[in-house]
């Protein structure tokens, strides 16, 4: 075979970069399941914008299956309730999607209730 | 990027021209599939079982694609392996850089969806790549070969279809126009379709046969254009099929749905499939 080093420099490289792939391929299907999505929502601190307060989720999808337009509503407590939703169109298995919320007044120490309505499965 | 018949071994130059043959290309047919959206849920839809397939199947594409059409038609079995391994490993690099730059590797997501991304896009990115390097060749680096080297077997006629219609098709596959079209269109309208597809595989392959019909000793006439549209129009069936599977769109749809989708999208898969059976010649 008539090569250069530079042609057997890109074979090598070429040759690693499939078998690392290859073998984490595998080795996720290996360990991965079927376990329906599993969602968890994680509140973050209020930021002051100038259309009132933006509240930050993360959404972490720890299931083996992945969830489509998934509905989640967050609800301000206190003596006026304010109920603020936002929807993610797509939150593979296995991974984590931010979204926010708004409030027109301060969540200040009130309660937080973040809560999923509901997703389809893709 | 093999060199049987010079006994030396190319340039630094020579090399790298060809591997910007085959970036060109990697680009020129990846960019459009790296560009929609549908495919980016899809990486992470498919699973790791299906990408671990498509990486096999893509290398065997690769493989086949080398062999009967790939820059020189002498080379050897261990060549065309070797060249494969390249080009995979050139296309997985320049999906991931692409895919970095477009922004798609958020660094908030798991790796596993950033392999999934990466793969995907990548093993199109390599069969651009492959066609590049062959195809945007100047005249005098390919060989001056045509007819007499390479043998046109039934084997090879299929693997250049599949390859032209993987190409072409995919570039469709994951997209939801083709569930639509596949779920709105009446049945006569869909025999239609079949019919230009069948029309369009035997007029192209007509055209070529006539070009270069010495070389089809044997198997001429109205017979051979028949059978050869057959042949592109199920290969390109085949490959419509496989993708529609690939990209998860059989999912949760009966049997008739499906079977629509395959000719619906079979139509851009034969065009494929044709032209890629056109590289021969």
């Amino acid at each position: 075979m008539n090569k250069n080093q530079l042609e057997w420099t890109v074979f090598g490289v070429s040759l690693a970069i499939i078998l690392v792939v290859a073998g984490l391929l595998l080795n996720e299907h290996l360990t991965t399941g079927d376990r329906p999505a599993d969602l968890t929502i994680t509140v973050g601190a209020p930021v002051h914008v100038s259309e009132g307060y933006a509240v930050p989720l993360d959404l972490r999808n720890s299931g083996d299956t992945s969830a489509e337009d998934v509905h989640v509503s967050v609800t301000l407590g206190g003596a006026e309730p304010q109920e603020s939703d936002v929807t993610f169109p797509y939150v593979p298995y296995r991974s984590a999607r931010r979204g926010w919320v708004m409030f027109s007044r301060p969540p200040g120490t009130a309660r937080l209730e973040a809560r999923v309505l509901g997703y389809r499965e893709p | 990027m093999t060199r049987k018949r010079q006994r030396r071994s190319p340039s630094i130059a020579e090399s790298l021209r060809e591997y910007g043959r085959g970036i060109g290309g990697g680009f020129l047919f990846s960019l459009p599939l790296m560009l929609t959206m549908e495919t980016w849920s899809a990486a992470v839809i498919v699973g790791p079982g299906r990408l671990l397939f498509a990486v096999a199947a893509t290398f065997i594409l690769l493989c086949g694609y080398n062999l009967y059409a790939g820059l020189r038609h002498d080379s050897t079995f261990g060549e065309v392996l070797v060249d494969s391994v390249e080009e995979m490993g050139i296309g997985i690099i320049l999906s991931a850089g692409l895919l970095y730059l477009f922004g798609r590797l958020h660094p908030a997501a798991p790796f596993s969806e950033h392999l999934g991304l990466i793969v995907l896009e990548g093993m199109f990115a390599a069969i651009g790549v492959s066609v590049g390097t062959a195809q945007l060749s100047t005249g005098d680096e390919k060989d001056s070969g045509g007819p007499q080297g390479r043998q046109l077997t039934i084997s090879s006629e299929i693997v250049l279809a599949v390859c032209g219609s993987v190409l072409i098709a995919a570039n469709v596959a994951p997209t939801d126009e083709v569930l639509l079209l596949a779920s709105e269109m009446h049945l006569l309208k869909l025999l239609g379709i079949m019919a230009i597809s069948l029309s369009i595989a035997a007029l192209l392959l007509f055209y070529s046969d006539f070009k270069g019909s010495s070389r089809f000793a044997g198997t001429r006439g109205s017979f051979a254009v028949v059978h050869g549209s057959a042949i592109t129009y199920v290969a390109a069936l085949f490959a419509a099929a496989v993708l529609l599977w690939f990209f998860g769109r059989f999912a949760h749809h009966g049997a008739s749905i499906n079977a629509a989708q395959c000719v619906v999208l079979g139509f851009p898969a034969t065009l494929g499939a044709a032209a890629g059976r056109l590289l021969l010649r």
